[in-house]
């Protein structure tokens, strides 16, 4: 066996060896503490005390449901969509591409803000129909929250499945006149459900150890696991019970990847051979079709984007009156008498330049990460890599950020540990995208240059990169918005000296100046918004050359 | 699939290096610190102070201009998430600390200080006129920062007759009425809970909730979405500070906004700071102690934390002359709560549920 | 030259194991049923899969551990394979931009290739409006662009409409007789095999069955396997033989004495002395006369222009024959046998 092959036989154990050197360790210096210090056996007795507690089992439970019941609803609203996407070249898909992701970059507390001023009591849609329904604060709310925020991820990452479904395939079916909802449910959706598991495990993780929401819409009655890790480390300081509960969370994660794992390792992954898909364009395309498609982006744009512009609308409000004073107070930097720089620590040029640097920099260093590892599994069926590599979706973040603060903190400085904390958060998903994405292009592409002599660089740079471009910015947007929206790794491990756009919001919360947060919300979302059309621009520049 | 040795030997150290990163992590035993007595007599040239994501700006500031001026020290102030958050972290240090103070925390925090040995006693030279009920701890391991009480607050424009008494919070008209924080993720939640068991009673308070259950709208995990929810609109009322309504008054000239106590007593949460324990710059620590007690510092604390300034020489601005008076202040014993907090917490949730 | 000595390659349900050898402007067929390991061969001759065991040397240079992107030998596949991104000069000049051959000189060579499979005005097209046939003549330029040492081809018309085979074919023997290099060509369609190849290799489960001229093999097969892989043939054992009465066995001197003395120089009397079984292609048995040969009536007749394949029953059971000559269905005949014809096979394995 030759050296290349040693080493490609390694990758997964040595991608897996620096995974969890990165993750691992910070964990268990939180998490670990408390069995190293009173001893295994106390610890072991503690973890049967808060393994026996009916509570546990309670919210291990409606963890469980409430994230299945998010990702079926997210996937099932989605797939429309996805099919539209994939399908249909129809006026106003880029914007709809770069749009739908907004929602994922605000912080939850924005989100949930959000939806609280559209569907909350007071809110307008209570308003409008003349009525106090409290709906939002049950399970419902929980649910609606989560699919709000999640349906980005199922309509990207299964539009872009589904383009690389063989034209050839559809033809057959339409050769044996199957009509358009049996072709979708018969052929389709088995061939997409690779596509759909992967995406139903990403949204059912997020679900899972979902925090904020749960809280807010739940209360008591709904608490998940993570809320009750929370409770254990930072009210009850009792950290053996924390680790506890963080490892029975990990394990119940865990099983549910390794099912989803083995559930599409049945199917046979998308067939990619054959003809490049053509979408439907113009006369292709009939008036109901037509119709159904613009009907749908409307429901979901009403669905996604009314809580989001009535929460911006809220910002030109003060004490119950239309106002801009909100946006002047941003201008003028104050508050009534009270200095705005005082509070958020940053002006308005820093705060942009620090969120976009420091997003633009891990999304980077992530998408290279992921790059790099999907390619060295290339081709090959590791299961418990990529469990492996989804644990950190199953990981508190706080946990993570702090231990990650107190084994390398004066050995690298801030910026970089935030960049890693992130990078580490959104790796799960930027790895999906990418390794699906590469799993889909034929081998024989990169076995063609390699017998015109390219090397390893040349092929990347001339032959995966282009191919793969569409995933890879794929990949790249969603790193760029998770570390965005990052609120934890960024305190954590800044400690205020870091300021982004989520903190800024925070501290003039906390200052009670709800109307200028949300202002600057207002802001923020327009930066981030010019960003995404930029990414999506870039792509769509690329495919015109022939992609 | 065929293992390479390049794979075996990935994992093995992948493991080996797992394991002695957590052995590290754990540290061994207790370390011994050099005497308090010996390190206040070195003039070092920093401070590293811990507090909570939420100091404001201008505290810092404040902070750090005065060492500069003063005795030209650096400070680094480090605000670190939630309050348990900033616990967490010294417990994690307490073998090697980084800070050598900690601002911040509260007085239910004591027995486990006491009980980790995190902080090094310091009495300050000018406590003498703080009102003795402040002063949580005789032995001086804190020194109180500021206070507050936890009470009710609530909307004014959507609540014309607010309730009067803790059995009037209890009336059907006040259905999903009230927006309560969380106690296992919030501190004021944490602290309103107590207050029910101080009011009704380790039997009673149960009963209470049991009945007060139809009138929470919601839970919220922590006060900024709690109190967020509330000035929404989307109920009348919300567990918070007795000094909330100042900040209306002031910043945003609205008296909307009220606490409500009942029988003019109300549950005092009293912020605390400290040295940490094995500090290596124990005489600027000392310094800090000094100036936050400081009738300065204190000056600040009212329109910066909208909370109490422990000085009482310090003028209160006309904000908070309107609220409430109270006559009682409400506490819970700390050990008392340290040791049942968990099984008090558990039997709420089972209630609410 | 490139020659595979001794390679070795255990698969979990299969294994390869055998040598070759291909000389300069030589072009050896691979042919195999699917599943032989011809894929697989050439893949390990190109690099993208390792040997177990042996070596492969390019003119005499061993280049077992040299990687794929190093050993200049020109691959093309059977679905084209052109890179989806590039038009139909980019896909031509990719090898020339890693050689970092200057601009100039890359649009020239990319000009006379094209010029070279009949693609001279395709240039700037993108590659998915091309034909099937078209795409392949870009790939195989593409391939040569490099100037590689060896040319390997795996099925490289099978996903070509046949009507363009036999064109693309010309433009392959063309191109590669004139550069003079190794080429290796896999395919499993032995009218391919026979028309393309100066030397053919049949695999059978990852091993040498037989191996030689396009004719040797068609004529004389060593094997029973071979006989019938490379054409129909009547496969008569020596019972069945001597139930055939004498009369039958024609001795015809006119034809082709080359072939026979082929048989006796490589195969040899004890070859004959120990075969079981004997071989005759259906375009070598004849029909004369009543009792002129042995017995047959016609049960299956299929026109195809140039001639009509029969099946006719007879004593010694089914046998075929590929005449000009027209019988109707059901027409008794009897049959003749060039007693030079008759290949002997060894006894089966």
């Amino acid at each position: 066996m030759g050296r290349r092959d040693a080493l490609r036989s390694g990758a997964p154990y040595l991608i897996a060896a620096v995974f969890v050197l990165l993750t691992v360790p910070p964990v268990l210096t939180v998490l670990g503490a408390g069995a190293l210090e009173r001893g295994a056996s106390a610890w072991l007795e503690e973890a049967r005390r808060v393994l026996a507690q009916t509570g546990t089992w309670r919210s291990v439970r409606f963890s469980v449901i409430q994230a299945v019941v998010s990702a079926a609803l997210s996937i099932a609203i989605a797939l429309p969509g996805a099919y539209f996407l994939s399908h249909i070249r129809f006026a106003g898909r880029r914007l709809v591409q770069s749009v739908s992701l907004l929602p994922f970059v605000l912080p939850s507390l924005i989100v949930i803000l959000a939806i609280i001023s559209f569907y909350g009591r007071s809110g307008v849609l209570n308003q409008l129909l003349g009525t106090r329904f409290a709906f939002v604060y049950s399970a419902g709310g929980i649910i609606l929250a989560h699919v709000l925020f999640n349906i980005s991820i199922a309509l990207r990452m299964i539009s872009a499945a589904w383009m690389q479904v063989d034209q050839r395939l559809r033809e057959v079916s339409l050769s044996l006149g199957e009509g358009n909802l049996r072709r979708v449910l018969r052929l389709h959706l088995p061939l997409l459900l690779p596509a759909i598991l992967n995406a139903a495990t990403v949204i059912f993780l997020y679900c899972f150890v979902s925090f904020g929401v749960v809280l807010v819409f739940g209360g008591v009655r709904f608490a998940t696991l993570e809320v009750r890790i929370y409770q254990a480390m930072f009210m009850n300081l009792n950290l053996s019970a924390a680790g506890a509960l963080a490892l029975l969370q990990l394990a119940v994660c865990g099983v549910a990847v390794f099912a989803a794992h083995r559930l599409a390792a049945r199917r046979l992954a998308v067939a990619t051979r054959g003809r490049r898909f053509v979408m439907r364009s113009g006369r292709e395309i009939s008036w109901i079709t037509t119709v159904i498609c613009y009907s749908y982006w409307v429901a979901l744009g009403v669905f996604l984007f009314t809580p989001l512009a009535s929460i911006a609308l809220r910002a030109f409000h003060r004490n119950g009156r239309w106002s801009t004073a909100a946006f002047r107070s941003l201008i003028a930097g104050s508050i009534g008498d009270r200095d705005i720089h005082q509070i958020i620590r940053a002006d308005f040029f820093e705060l942009v330049t620090t969120s976009l640097a420091i997003a633009g920099l891990c999304a980077a260093v992530t998408t290279a990460a992921g790059f790099i590892a999907a390619r060295a599994v290339r081709g090959r069926k590791v299961p418990w890599l990529d469990t492996l590599t989804m644990a950190p979706l199953a990981i508190s973040g706080v946990t993570f950020s702090l231990g990650l603060r107190l084994l390398w903190f004066g050995i690298i400085p801030g910026p970089v540990l935030i960049i890693v904390a992130q990078g580490v958060m959104a790796f799960p998903l930027v790895f999906r995208i990418l390794r699906t994405a590469m799993e889909g292009v034929p081998l024989r592409y990169t076995e063609t240059a390699k017998s015109l002599g390219a090397g390893t660089l040349f092929r990347v740079r001339t032959l995966e990169i282009p191919v793969l471009w569409r995933s890879i910015l794929n990949a790249y947007a969603f790193g760029f918005a998770l570390s965005l929206a990052d609120f934890t790794a960024v305190l954590t491990i800044g400690r205020g000296a870091i300021v982004t756009f989520p903190i800024a919001m925070y501290r003039l919360i906390g200052f009670q100046s709800f109307d200028v947060a949300l202002a600057l919300g207002v802001w923020y979302i327009i930066v981030v918004a010019a960003a995404f059309v930029a990414i999506d621009l870039t792509s769509h520049a690329r495919e015109k050359e022939g992609l | 699939m065929r293992v390479s040795k390049v794979g075996v030997f990935t994992a093995v150290a992948a493991f080996m290096l797992v394991t002695a990163s957590a052995l590290f992590a754990g540290g061994v035993g207790e370390a011994e610190f050099v005497d308090p007595e010996e390190r206040r007599l070195e003039e070092t040239e920093e401070l590293i102070v811990y507090s909570y994501g939420s100091l404001p700006g201008s505290l810092r500031d404040s902070i750090v201009e005065y060492f500069d001026r003063e005795y030209g020290v650096d400070v680094e102030l480090e605000r670190i998430g939630e309050t348990g958050a900033v616990y967490t972290q010294l417990y994690l240090e307490r073998n090697e600390p980084v800070a050598d103070a900690v601002i911040g925390l509260d007085q239910s925090y004591l027995p486990r200080l006491r009980e980790d040995r995190l902080l090094e006693p310091y009495e300050p030279s000018s406590l003498e006129l703080v009102r003795p009920e402040l002063l949580v701890d005789d032995e001086f391991l804190v020194v109180p920062f500021d206070y507050g009480y936890i009470t009710v607050n609530y909307d004014g424009h959507a609540l014309e007759d607010a309730p009067g008494s803790w059995d009037d919070l209890l009336d059907p008209r006040f259905r999903d009425s009230f927006i309560m924080l969380h106690p296992g993720t919030s501190s004021p939640g944490r602290n309103f809970l107590l207050a029910t068991i101080a009011e009704f009673g380790e039997d009673g308070y149960l009963d209470f909730w049991r009945e007060f259950r139809d009138n929470v709208l919601t839970v919220s995990g922590s006060w900024s979405e709690g109190y967020g929810l509330y000035t929404e609109g989307e109920a009348p009322m919300v567990v918070s500070y007795e000094t909330s309504p100042a900040y209306h008054r002031e910043f945003e000239n609205t008296d909307r906004y009220n606490a409500l106590v009942f029988d003019g007593a109300a549950y005092l949460q009293v912020e605390v700071a400290g040295i940490v324990r094995g500090a290596r710059n124990r005489r600027n620590a000392e310094r800090l102690v000094e100036y936050i007690v400081s009738q300065e510092f204190q000056e600040q604390i009212p329109l910066s934390q909208i909370m109490y300034p422990i000085h009482p020489g310090v003028t209160l601005p006309d904000a908070f002359q309107a609220g409430p008076d109270i006559d009682r202040s409400v506490t819970l014993d700390p050990d008392r709560v340290e040791e049942n907090f968990e099984t008090w917490l558990e039997q709420w949730e089972d209630v609410m549920r | 030259m490139i020659r595979a000595e001794e390679i070795h390659r255990q698969f979990d349900d299969f294994t390869i194991s055998l040598s070759l050898a291909v000389a300069d402007g030589e072009l050896l067929t691979l042919l195999g049923a699917s599943g032989s390991g011809k894929t697989t061969t050439l893949r390990i001759l190109a690099g993208f899969e390792q040997p177990d065991r042996g070596a492969i040397t390019v003119d005499g240079l061993d280049v077992t551990h040299v990687a794929a992107q190093h050993r200049r030998m020109g691959y093309v596949f059977q679905d084209y394979t052109l890179f989806p991104h590039l038009n139909v000069a980019e896909n031509v000049a990719y090898g020339l931009r890693v050689q970092r051959v200057p601009a100039p000189e890359r649009r020239r060579r990319v000009h006379e290739l094209l010029e070279l499979v009949g693609l001279a005005g395709f240039a700037g097209r993108a590659v998915q409006t091309l034909s099937g046939g078209e795409q392949q003549r870009v790939a195989l330029a593409r391939a040569l662009a490099v100037e590689p040492r060896a040319l390997l081809l795996d099925e490289p018309f099978s996903a070509v409409d046949t009507e363009r085979r036999e064109e693309l074919r010309r433009y392959l023997v063309r191109v590669q007789r004139g550069l003079g290099i190794p080429t290796v060509f896999v395919t499993h369609s032995r009218s391919e095999a026979l028309a393309l190849s100066d030397r053919i290799i049949v695999l059978r489960d990852g091993r040498i069955e037989d191996q030689g001229s396009p004719e040797r093999l068609y004529e004389h097969p060593h094997t029973e396997y071979c006989a019938r892989f490379l054409g129909h043939a009547n496969i008569l054992t020596r019972e069945q033989l001597a139930a055939v009465p004498g009369k039958a066995f024609s001795e015809d001197t006119e034809e082709a004495p080359d072939a026979r003395e082929t048989v006796s120089a490589e195969a040899g009397a004890d070859l004959q002395a120990g075969a079981t079984a004997f071989m005759i292609r259906p375009e070598y048995l004849t029909t004369a006369g009543a009792d002129a040969g042995l017995s047959a009536t016609v049960s299956y007749v299929a026109y195809s222009g140039a001639h009509r394949d029969y099946e006719f029953e007879t004593p010694i059971g089914t046998l075929y024959l590929r005449s000009a000559e027209r019988h109707e269905l059901g027409a008794r005949t009897t049959l003749r046998f060039p007693r030079h014809k008759l290949v002997p096979l060894p006894p089966k394995q």
